[in-house]
């Protein structure tokens, strides 16, 4: 029985290799470098070209060849190239196909000469976007965009004609950075519909997507975003050199581009924003930052990203100031709140036990009285689960998830205590850490804090009140010396600037806010100073 | 280099770290310490322990007896850190002091021994938050205020329900209760002496406890706990006692007063006035070489209950009420006067008043100040109000 089974496997691996053998017989050991293909011109022979092409792509299943004849008198070959799934079908027949091979009669051009004249001169197709490439590099990066290649005979160059229509994901609310109140829309994979995304909510000319292409392999699309005039030269130089300096193979999200353009990057602090919102970019578009949009990514980098900026969220500014500014308060004390908690309860309950009220502290006893680990194993351990039951979270596949928040609280919640192996006031303390950093928008600072936390941890339970001490004064030292494109991470704190301070701890309202952040803007005025709204008895008694 | 000084950093850090670490559950919070005078002359320590009830308490609590969760250890020896120290031996949690609520001395101790002693082991030590309250235990009490337990429920903590007794100042007008670094002070400064509150137990029936002398866990009921009364203090060594009415006088004096009750005869009836504000001031002065002092109180309270009819309406009843409570805050004071002057320790601190003022002056009366203190002319000025008349407006007996 076994024997036939290994039999079976082997003539399948020989099979495979067959199969693998016959399959070199086309040409993949060849490479073709972008110099290569650069100097590949396109020849006036269609068939010279046809060899070329099926010479590259050949062994693809996805390019369509399609051949067409021009004219009807004097008749010239040509051939149309795309990529099956990248290209809108439709597209293809009504605006490509169908002009130059039907409508181009109705319109009296019989001859191919005609048809070539008239397609030369833009007349013929109606696509909007339609270039001409000269060599293979730019005729095959049209056609591996989705784009659509014709070749003539008889022609020394290539039309690439726009018809892009692939799959993707429609626009929907961001999981991410969910608002009660403000725009739904979030980014999706495609760079040209977040693009638009944008473009819809500034509508300027001095708004301005710059492109790149980064990675030598992948070629993904990259935009960097600004406002003329708002944002200062020197940033959109900077993020500029910063872009072109990257050189790799491929980008497959914003991430990838985030380590390489930011200033510290030995850091625990994120130093660029990201966002999945439109609106936040628009809204730090018109502080004078820029963003940085990438293909295939529905995340967008904001920079600079300093700490104040990063502690926003969007809703902070759709909702009335006076609420807004306390829960800004709420954020900052969160982020306390779920960097030092642990920290604390450790070294003070092990250390400083003359700190606690002594009701508090007789119920501490109390509580741990059974329990046979010591304070800071305790709480490692409960840190611990929590941060496996986060992580499990994350990567569970989704229709398991309910089991696991069920075990997850069972475990965390009732039977480590019933069991006696952690105190109710420890399941409490970790709760609140837990919880507290969800109130902070950007996941980038939570992701900090999570690796700050168990830090503070062993301070605390090395030495104390004095270790966290310590801790922190390194934090602020290192917050302090931080930079993030040239903007100081902890402006306007430091250096101090008191007018920007309006809008970090609490959020003026908006009629005050009549200035940009000082160090992200030249053109910082943002509105008519004096729009305080008045009742209308009043208005006249001013001036 | 640099990594020899980060590595050193790091070490510094995690090598020197730890020693103190102690989990909470270790520490025998001490709520309640006495201090005592043993038969052979040595010191005696007692110390009540914080009790804590385990999760699972049903089953433990029933064995030994009600009050079994309340620790008491005791130990004898010539000096209160080694008495501490043989406490450790059968205490299997670490004694802790910063939750000490109160500290009693007994009677027989300050009135032989003195506090001097005492006083430098409290200042001395860490563990010993100057905060906590001191008591004097009457004349053969100390023990059974220990060993009895007259607390409200029968796990509630000894030290903190004297804190919360002695707490209630605002309610009470005779707690001359001092804490510790105030006592330290009053014996520290220059003409002042130090006082503060007896303790003892009373028996709710009305006699007092000496006489219940089998009194056992059951009997423990009908003794109550009380505060009061004012241990005075000469020098280092216990004077005598005020009792409420002049310790009253004292408070008045001092500007101690933060509430509680006095209570005028008008017309042979009681009138209890609720004390809303006092404050007051001492000022000392010498015209034609005498020593005089100027006593400024300024009181306000409401009618609280009254016996006597009388129509409160009227500007002339409440005059003459607020008359009679000036002459009573006078009485009490003169009366506090009297007693100190008799046991001649000037807890008032009038001296200290002089000292501030006319230092060059108490350069040559301060070595025999009592000779002085006895023949102070002291002026009292009482600015007396009656505030609200309560609710009601008609009185029972009136029409």
């Amino acid at each position: 029985m076994i024997k036939n089974i290994k039999k079976l496997l082997n003539t399948s691996n020989k099979r495979q290799t067959e199969f693998q053998e016959k399959d070199t017989s086309r040409n993949y050991n060849n490479v073709y470098s972008e110099d290569k293909l650069e100097n590949m011109q396109i020849s006036y022979s269609l068939n010279e070209n046809m060899d070329k092409i099926k010479d590259i792509m050949g062994g693809n299943t996805d390019i369509v060849i399609k051949s067409i004849t021009l004219g009807r008198s004097k008749v010239k070959p040509a051939v149309i190239v795309y990529i099956d799934n990248l290209i809108n079908s439709q597209y293809v027949d009504t605006d490509i196909v169908r002009p130059l091979v039907l409508d181009s009669y109705a319109s009296g051009l019989n001859t191919s000469d005609d048809i070539v004249e008239q397609l030369q001169a833009g007349n013929l197709i109606t696509r909007g976007q339609t270039t001409v490439a000269k060599n293979f590099k730019e005729f095959l990066n049209g056609v591996l965009t989705g784009e659509v290649g014709l070749l003539i005979e008889g022609v020394n160059q290539a039309h690439i004609i726009g018809a892009k229509g692939y799959e993707h994901r429609t626009i929907s609310e961001s999981d991410v950075e969910p608002v009660v109140r403000g725009s739904r829309e979030a980014f999706i994979e495609v760079l040209s519909v977040n693009l638009g995304l944008i473009r819809r909510r500034l509508h300027t000319p001095n708004l301005v997507f710059e492109p790149f292409i980064i990675g030598a392999v992948g070629k993904t699309n990259v935009c960097m975003a600004f406002i003329r005039g708002i944002c200062p030269e020197e940033l959109c130089n900077e993020v500029r050199s910063r872009l072109n300096r990257i050189k790799i193979d491929g980008v497959l999200e914003s991430g990838y581009i985030e380590e390489f353009i930011q200033d510290n990057p030995y850091s625990l602090f994120p130093q660029v924003r990201n966002t999945e919102r439109p609106d936040v970019v628009a809204s730090s578009l018109l502080e004078g930052r820029a963003a940085i949009i990438v293909d295939n990514t529905p995340v967008v980098l904001v920079v600079p990203g300093e700490f104040f900026s990063l502690m926003q969220a969007a809703e902070d500014y759709y909702n009335r100031y006076t609420f807004s500014s306390m829960v800004r308060f709420l954020r900052y004390f969160t982020f306390l709140i779920s960097t030092f908690l642990p920290a604390l309860y450790i070294a003070i309950t092990t250390y400083h036990q003359e700190m606690i009220p002594p009701g508090l502290l007789v119920s501490i006893i109390t509580a741990r009285s059974e329990v046979p680990l010591p304070v800071f194993i305790e709480a490692f351990a409960m840190i611990l689960t929590f941060e496996i039951l986060h992580e499990a979270g994350i990567r569970m596949p989704r229709p398991i998830g309910q089991a696991v928040s069920i075990v997850g609280a069972l475990v965390i919640g009732q039977s480590a205590v019933q069991a006696k192996l952690v105190s109710p006031l420890m399941v409490i303390v970790v709760a609140l850490t837990a919880i507290a950093k969800f109130c902070i928008a950007q996941y980038n600072v939570t992701l900090s804090i999570r690796i700050l936390r168990p830090l503070f941890m062993i301070l605390a339970s090395i030495l104390g009140m004095f270790g966290i001490m310590i801790g922190a004064l390194f934090m602020m030292f290192h917050l302090f010396s931080l930079e993030s494109f040239g903007k100081p991470y902890m402006a306007p704190l430091s250096p101090l600037r008191t007018s920007d301070l309006k809008d970090t701890v609490v959020r003026a309202p908006w009629w005050a806010l009549i200035w940009r952040p000082a160090y992200s803007s030249s053109n910082s005025k943002r509105m008519k100073s004096g729009q305080i709204p008045n009742p209308p008895e009043k208005k006249g008694g001013q001036s | 280099m640099k990594k020899i000084i980060i590595y050193a950093i790091i070490l510094s850090i995690i090598l020197t770290g730890c020693w103190d670490l102690t989990d909470p559950e270790k520490l025998g919070l001490v709520t309640l310490m006495g201090i005592d005078t043993s038969d052979d002359g040595q010191i005696k320590v007692l110390i009540h322990e914080m009790p804590y009830q385990k999760q699972s308490s049903g089953q433990q609590n029933g064995g030994s007896g009600g009050g079994a969760s309340i620790k008491l250890h005791s130990a004898e020896a010539p000096t209160i850190s080694e008495a501490i120290q043989k406490i450790t031996a059968s205490d299997f949690r670490r004694t802790y002091f910063p939750y000490a609520n109160a500290i009693i001395l007994s009677e027989e101790l300050v009135s032989s021994k003195g506090i001097t002693p005492l006083m430098d082991y409290l200042e001395r030590t860490i563990e010993i938050r100057c905060s906590m309250w001191i008591l004097i235990a009457k004349e053969g009490q100390f023990n059974k205020i220990f060993s009895t337990s007259p607390w409200v429920e029968p796990n509630a903590d000894p030290g903190n329900v004297i804190k919360k007794i002695i707490e209630n100042k605002t309610t009470n007008s005779f707690l001359t209760t001092n804490s510790l670094s105030d006592f330290f002070n009053l014996s520290w400064e220059t003409g002042s002496e130090p006082y503060t509150s007896g303790i003892e137990l009373i028996d709710i029936t009305g006699d007092k406890a000496n006489q219940g002398e089998g009194s056992n866990a059951d009997k423990s009921n009908t003794y109550d706990l009380s505060v009061q009364n004012t241990a005075v203090f000469k020098k280092e060594k216990l004077a005598g006692w005020m009792d409420n009415e002049e310790s009253m006088g004292l408070l008045w004096a001092t500007d101690g007063i933060k509430g509680g009750i006095i209570s005028v005869k008008f017309h042979d009836k009681d009138v209890a006035l609720k004390i809303v504000k006092a404050d007051s001031n001492i000022k000392p002065k010498i015209a034609d070489g005498k020593l005089q002092i100027d006593i400024h109180v300024n009181v306000t309270t409401d009618i609280n209950e009254s016996q006597a009819s009388a129509d409160y309406e009227r500007s002339e009843v409440i005059n003459k009420i607020q008359d009679l409570q000036a002459r009573e805050i006078e009485k009490q004071i003169l009366a506090a006067l009297s007693k100190s002057r008799s046991l001649n320790s000037d807890v008032f601190g009038f001296g200290n008043y002089f000292f501030g003022k006319y230092p060059n002056y108490w350069r040559q009366i301060g070595s025999n100040w009592y000779d002085y203190y006895r023949d102070i002319d002291v002026n009292i000025d009482i600015s007396s109000k009656v505030n609200h008349i309560g609710l009601t407006r008609k009185n029972r007996e009136g029409s």
